[in-house]
């Protein structure tokens, strides 16, 4: 086999090499993990994504923004490759990863899924117990000894806020959780495997405004060990978690979704360069 | 206002109601009637033929009225009429194992390959072949039984030169793997997007994602439509007839001609001896007995995926 394109994952050494990798991912903050050069994206003959230019930092947390259709969604699953069982979906341009094109010809998804994890906007686990689902990541990877698998449900459940409530019930199906409890709970199934990216698909549209302010806790949590892309609808939270924050549009002729303007959170709601963006950040428009 | 002058007024709504929801009542009572005669008769009928013999025993040559079992000899007083006033005797326990044996090896033959052609037709929808095989499937599940019966008869009977258990489950195979992929089909098809996108976002290969979440989150209604497709096969009996032929003796073998409880009934109500014709209603009420049991099964296991 080849030297996998992955960091070493820390399965093996269990929480020393855990500790250290996120040492590693701390180290590098604020270095562009994720980035875009001219980047389009099309479904079929339409142009979804027209142009976009943006680095994501690494251990940051970067809110994707912009009315619907805006194709920040698009952006967001382009970055593990969820679109590659849409028919007729198709990328061009540059998008990286520490540097490699995630499109590239080489790049196997199935390992690129590894290192960038993903919530999706509806919780969505598995039909099997609170412990398989957190366990399911590791054992997609190979892990079978039954003591590490147990250290890392643990480890993640705690991580996301989730061990409390669920630790004497762990056999319970996931699906007979609460809706917050079930988004912690695909948060934990993702960051077992201590992903590099986490990618959040509106995590928090679904749940009551207590189980979302879990979420951001939790986000805010995880700031630093993971780098964090998180598409919203909501402004507030965007202004809350995120350290970074890209404004996106649907251009009016061509419907193609657009980069209007990418900056550090707290510049871009109080003093935003491009006049579109004002406009949206004042709810004139969106 | 213009449009209240071709309203019907509340009154006249509530008969068109009332009498087209007579109708349908009326319709449903014609449906079950039917229904309902079959499953008397075969309770009144069947069920008098029931006692430990029909389950222990295999056949009995039925034995007239007034003549010595053991010399044969007319006893004393005979009279002609009698020869046929026979007494029912045996049972029909070769019928019951033959049946079972035949049927779940042919549900052991048609669930793996049932199965995995119902995960071909349902996660990999766009290619040709799945359209040609989907096509296959509805046809081989809508062709008379008795076709099924001939081509079992001409692949395996004639090769193997004997009527045998195995060409019967294979024949039921033939019958039973349609039903068994489109219902894993049409079960898989149930089972969320979001959950296998959740598994790829895992980084899990599409192979071990449908392994490990998307047929274990749709188990139930496979097995749903593996005991549907058991109990359909355990019914037939024109593909039997012309491969497993029918024994009348109680035979475990596999490779030899076979006993079934349909045929057992197909034969059993062509005897000329009443008593025989009682042990064929014995035989449809057991059969009939088997598919109710495993329909309620089946009920069972929804109620479970309801849950």
């Amino acid at each position: 086999m080849s030297e996998p394109r992955t960091r070493s994952l820390p399965l093996a050494g269990g929480f020393a090499a855990t500790a250290a990798a996120r040492a590693r991912a701390r180290e590098g903050v604020g270095k562009t993990k994720i980035e875009a050069v001219n980047f389009n994206f099309y479904y079929g003959s339409f142009k979804a994504l027209d142009k976009i230019n943006l680095a994501i930092p690494q251990g940051e947390v970067t809110a994707l923004i912009g009315p619907s259709g805006c194709g920040k969604s698009t952006l967001l699953r382009a970055i593990n490759r969820m679109h590659d069982k849409t028919p007729g979906a198709r990328a061009e341009g540059l998008l990286t990863i520490d540097g490699e094109s995630i499109y590239g010809d080489e790049v196997d998804p199935i390992l690129l899924r590894r290192r960038v994890g993903m919530v999706f906007q509806r919780p969505n686990p598995f039909a099997k117990s609170v412990f398989d689902n957190v366990a399911y990541g590791l054992r997609v990877l190979g892990e079978r000894n039954s003591k590490r698998i147990k250290e890392r449900v643990e480890w993640a459940l705690r991580r996301a806020a989730l061990w409390d409530e669920v630790k004497d019930r762990l056999n319970a199906t996931g699906t007979s959780l609460s809706g917050g409890q079930q988004q912690r709970l695909c948060i934990a199934r993702t960051i077992a495997v201590e992903p590099e990216v986490v990618l959040m698909d509106e995590p928090c549209s679904a749940l009551d405004p207590i189980s979302t302010l879990k979420i951001e806790e939790l986000i805010a949590d995880l700031r630093g060990s993971f780098t964090i892309v998180i598409v919203t609808h909501n402004m507030q939270q965007a202004a809350r978690v995120s350290d970074y924050t890209a404004f996106m549009l649907m251009d009016s002729q061509t419907r193609a979704g657009q980069l209007v303007e990418f900056g550090p959170t707290a510049r871009l709601f109080t003093n935003p360069t491009d006049p579109r963006t004002e406009a949206y950040l004042s709810g004139h428009f969106g | 206002m213009s449009l209240e002058t071709n309203m019907l007024t509340y009154a006249q709504r509530s008969r068109i109601d009332k009498a087209l929801r007579g109708c349908t009542i009326v319709a449903t009572a014609i449906a079950i009637v039917p229904l309902v005669l079959i499953i008397a008769y075969v309770l009144i009928i069947g069920g008098g033929a029931l006692n430990r013999d029909f389950f222990t025993q295999t056949y009995r040559p039925p034995v007239p009225v007034g003549v010595d079992p053991i010399t044969g000899l007319p006893v004393e007083g005979m009279e002609e009429g009698d020869l046929f006033q026979v007494q029912a005797r045996g049972g029909v326990l070769h019928g019951i194992v033959g049946t079972l044996m035949v049927t779940i090896t042919a549900l052991l033959f048609s669930l793996p390959i049932g199965v995995l052609a119902g995960i071909f037709l349902a996660e990999y929808p766009d290619t040709p072949l799945n359209t040609f095989i989907r096509f296959c499937s509805d046809v081989l599940s809508g062709a008379p039984s008795i076709v099924i019966g001939v081509v079992g008869f001409t692949l395996i009977v004639k090769q193997m030169g004997t009527y045998s258990g195995i060409a019967g489950a294979i024949a039921l195979t033939f019958l039973m793997v349609p039903t068994i992929a489109r219902t894993t089909e049409e079960i898989l098809k149930l089972v969320p997007n979001a959950v296998r996108e959740a598994a790829m976002a895992m980084g899990a290969p599409m192979w071990y994602s449908t392994l490990t979440v998307v047929v274990p989150t749709a188990l139930t209604g496979i097995v749903t439509g593996a005991l549907l497709a058991f109990a359909r096969g355990a019914g037939e009996t024109a593909p039997l007839l012309l491969t497993i032929q029918g024994n009348s003796n109680l035979s475990f073998n596999m490779f030899a001609p076979m006993a079934a409880l349909p045929i057992l009934t197909y034969k059993y109500i062509e005897s000329p001896f009443p008593a025989e014709n009682q042990l064929a209603w014995g035989t449809a009420f057991v059969l009939m007995m088997l598919v109710l049991g495993i329909n309620l099964l089946v009920r069972a296991t929804t109620a479970r995926i309801k849950r």
